[in-house]
């Protein structure tokens, strides 16, 4: 029989045992969809120390923002792979664009593609970057 | 070869009567108030003489062995070791054999050598135990049987195979030991007796249980220690480990979306890999 102050404590493993389970986004591979972006960087496209996804779901419309690195970094090499991870709820179209950020943080380059996402699978996709001449607009 | 056993073996058996008679019967004549004992006793060895003729040896055995009772004479061994070796019981008729030509030294020459060619014959097929402890006055048995107290004077007979040997001592704690005996063999065995300390413990005015020498025993006398699961530290250590296994998956899991991958199912990417959405 457990003792009135135990309670809690087993409860609590009980919780983080729980917690364990969710952690990470709790998706397994098989409970994911990943799209795989390659980075080709064109000619012209000045150092850069980091890239904005901007991905856009269709249906329903969705949109996220996310930088790779999370730190901007080394000089991104043309060939440089990025990941998004996707909920199995998330489907079909996604619309992406990718900014190119200088070391100061500025948009200098730019591209954008456009994929469906294969549940539960991986897509690669390779989306050219172009000198935006300038930062972005 | 039977016939001749057989011949050999009924020659042997009246010998030992005409033997064990007269020892009886001088005895009873050196004795007189004890004549009607010793008329019993004849009478046993008579009976049993009889049955161990007609080849009832587990009666012959009985007669003689009440007749011993009655009338302790050495040569009686002989008609036991006789019993005994025409029962299967090998040991049991060597050991009477032996005592027979040790005790018995003024039978007829011709019934000490047939204790011996049996004793000799019989211990072919068995082996020796050679007990030895350090406490005197130890009671050893084998296989449950008495033989003795240390110092054994003599290697115990027995036969092949895994005996169990124990030393009983007042005062100390019984030991066993297994010893395993191979034909024409001996197996030695110490067995170590370790003294107990059979006086009560004291407390003390305050409560505390001390021994008999005054010292302190925490563990005489007092309370069974709970078990792990009742601990306090046990459930703190659990809380711990689970908390920091838990931490670990979390992390664990979590480290896919900096880049790397791989072994979780996402792949290697230069850049990192993030959710969406």
């Amino acid at each position: 029989m457990l003792r009135h102050w135990r309670l809690p404590l087993v409860l609590a493993l009980l919780a983080a045992a729980g917690a364990c389970g969710d952690s990470g986004g709790g998706a397994t591979p098989e409970e994911q969809s990943i799209v795989l972006i390659t980075l080709n960087l064109e000619a012209g496209v000045p150092e850069l120390r980091q890239v904005h996804v901007n991905a856009h779901l269709a249906n329903p419309a969705m949109d996220n923002d996310l930088y790779f690195p999370t730190v901007p970094a080394g000089p991104i090499q043309s060939g440089a792979t990025l990941a998004l991870l996707i909920p199995v709820t998330r489907m079909g179209l996604l619309d992406l664009i990718i900014f190119g950020l200088d070391a100061g943080g500025t948009e200098v380059a730019r591209g954008n593609g456009q994929t469906t996402i294969m549940v539960g699978d991986r897509v690669d996709y390779t989306i050219s970057l172009s000198a935006c001449g300038g930062p972005c607009n | 070869m039977t016939v001749k056993t057989t011949f050999r073996t009924t020659h042997a058996a009246a010998l030992a009567i005409v033997v064990v008679c007269s020892a009886i019967t001088a005895r009873a004549a050196a004795e007189p108030t004890d004549a009607q004992a010793k008329a019993r006793a004849q009478g046993l060895l008579s009976e049993g003489t009889t049955a161990y003729g007609r080849g009832d040896y587990a009666a012959a055995l009985d007669k003689f062995t009440a007749a011993y009772k009655i009338f302790p004479s050495p040569k009686l061994w002989f008609n036991i070791g006789q019993a005994n070796r025409d029962l299967g019981r090998p040991v049991d008729a060597v050991e009477a054999f032996d005592r027979f030509l040790r005790d018995a030294g003024d039978a007829p020459p011709e019934t000490l050598a047939e204790a011996r060619r049996s004793a000799a014959e019989l211990k072919t097929k068995l082996g020796q135990i050679q007990v030895s402890c350090a406490v005197d006055g130890t009671e050893i048995t084998v296989d449950g049987k008495q033989v003795g107290s240390t110092p054994l004077g003599e290697m115990l007979w027995t036969t092949p195979g895994r005996h169990q040997v124990a030393a009983q001592h007042a005062g100390y704690a019984p030991a066993i030991e297994d010893v395993l005996v191979t034909t024409g063999k001996i197996a030695t065995v110490n067995i170590e007796v370790l003294p107990v300390d059979l006086r009560p413990a004291n407390r003390t005015a305050d409560g505390a249980i001390v021994g008999p020498d005054g010292a302190a025993a925490a563990d005489q006398g007092a309370a069974p220690k709970p078990p792990l699961y009742r601990r306090t530290w046990f459930w703190v250590v659990a809380g711990v480990v689970i908390a920091a296994g838990a931490g670990a998956a979390i992390i664990i899991a979590n480290s896919g979306d900096g880049g790397g991958g791989g072994a979780s199912g996402v792949p290697a990417t230069t850049l990192g890999a993030q959710r969406a959405f």
